[in-house]
């Protein structure tokens, strides 16, 4: 169900990808003709803006590289000052396949909860990984369950839909690099509400994953310590949902 | 004093006496500095305390060329804690100089220059009264040097940490500032496009 009032955008963070943005642009606004394709170039040294905006994409482009968290919070901020009601991030290296894309807009636009995860472990197929990367998967995804009080089974992943209070939200407030996790018990803490609906994820077509084997290790100890410290801060009243909200209406 | 210590001062005397053209070289280069340093003082390059300073440097130089064995011994048999005291007040006061002329140069602002003096006081402070730091001494069960050495370090760790903090907070700013400008950037582009101008003549 696609009610046809409602604004929908999506958010395509690209890093390097000029090889492969023209084509994912092309896809989803043919796939998804109501739906706005923000490409956010994080400081590309490539032509990532130019193609994008030739297939068609509005794009940002960051006068230097943010990393994701940075990258994904301009879409948020664009979105939430063009009064977007609903967004769909969809990483710009391939492996969002765009055909998950309306599952995750029609569960949204259910108003039911402020966020979507696509989440690969509730899909049949089997996702390769690394050992070490499956172990931390794993164990972000007990903890975030108990912090959550609800089944997280794919913190880490990058393909969310957002409703128009959390945009507000996260365009304010976004944990920077490998910010997913973070952002999950952030936003939980602050009242809001996340469901998750099966996905299956692409093997990356060109570039590389911007997370290598040795990041892997530094990311798993910092996303544990700030969940932790998250918990040691004050819930902020100014951003939780209820005001939010009310401020929106 | 140990026999150690003084078969290592003779030693070093004999060496210094013996290299007539290490002499020669090491007071020439006494004699440069004092005269860089008054030539660019005659221009206006330098302040009155810094050349003072590089005066200093250049003429302890020169002096130690002309006769090392004269040197070396004054230098000796003063008290060892003196010795200590007169290099960190001379440190101290060197911390002091270069924080208050990059002040006034450079623009270092003044919220960051206070840990430097304040660094630098409290090794003043310990220069002038040794027993400021007894207590510290007492606790801890170390010699005066290292007491010093470690309240010294404890402000660097400060000053370190405080450059700790900014950065987070500077990389937040201008994370956000790189935001704002791409997204003005978009929406100039779309009022642009439907001012039907070409991006660049905007004027």
């Amino acid at each position: 169900m696609t009610s046809s009032s409602s604004k929908a955008i999506a958010i395509v963070p690209a890093f390097n990808e000029e090889a492969s943005i023209g084509t994912l642009v092309t896809e989803i606004r043919e796939r998804y003709p109501d739906l706005d394709v923000l490409v956010i170039d994080d400081g590309s040294a490539d032509r990532t803006s130019e193609v994008a905006r030739a297939s068609g994409a509005i794009v940002l482009s960051l006068p230097c590289n943010l990393g994701v968290g940075g990258a994904v919070q301009a879409g948020f901020m664009y979105a939430s000052d063009r009064q977007y009601d609903y967004a769909v991030r969809c990483d710009g290296d391939g492996q969002h396949p765009p055909e998950v894309l309306g599952d995750l807009l029609a569960e949204i636009r259910k108003n039911e909860v402020d966020l979507v995860i696509g989440s690969r472990h509730l899909s049949d197929e089997k996702y390769k990984n690394t050992l070490i990367r499956r172990c931390g998967i794993f164990g972000l995804s007990w903890l975030l369950t108990r912090i959550c009080r609800k089944p997280a089974t794919d913190p880490t992943s990058g393909l969310q839909a957002f409703n128009r209070p959390l945009l507000y939200f996260f365009a304010r407030r976004y944990p920077t690099d490998y910010p997913e996790p973070e952002a999950l018990a952030l936003m939980r803490r602050q009242g809001y509400d996340f469901s998750e609906v099966a996905a299956t994820f692409r093997a990356r077509e060109t570039g590389v994953s911007s997370i290598g084997d040795l990041d892997t290790i530094y990311y798993i100890i910092k996303v544990f310590l700030a969940l932790v410290v998250d918990r040691a801060r004050r819930i902020d009243p100014r951003y939780s949902k209820e005001n939010i909200v009310e401020h929106l209406s | 004093m140990n026999t150690e210590f003084n078969d290592f001062v003779t030693q070093l005397i004999t060496h210094w006496e013996s290299a007539a053209l290490a002499r020669v070289v090491v007071g020439l280069i006494g004699a440069g500095i004092i005269a860089i340093t008054l030539r660019a003082r005659s221009r206006g390059k330098v302040s009155g305390p810094i050349t003072c300073l590089w005066v200093l440097l250049g003429a302890v130089v020169v002096l130690f060329a002309s006769n090392p064995q004269n040197f070396i011994t004054t230098v000796i048999s003063t008290d060892y804690l003196t010795r200590v005291r007169i290099m960190m007040g001379f440190l101290s006061f060197l911390v002091l100089l270069i924080t208050w002329e990059t002040v006034r140069s450079t623009h270092l602002k003044e919220r960051y220059a206070l840990l430097w003096v304040a660094t630098a006081v409290i090794v003043l402070v310990c220069a002038l009264f040794p027993q400021a730091v007894d207590l510290f001494r007492a606790v801890a069960g170390m010699s005066y040097v290292m007491a010093v050495v470690s309240v010294m370090f404890t402000f660097l760790l400060l000053v370190a940490f405080h450059f700790s903090i900014t950065m987070s907070s500077m990389e937040l700013k201008q994370s956000k500032t790189a935001q704002r400008i791409a997204i003005l950037e978009a929406r100039l582009l779309e009022v642009e496009k439907v001012l039907g101008e070409k991006p660049g003549d905007a004027s």
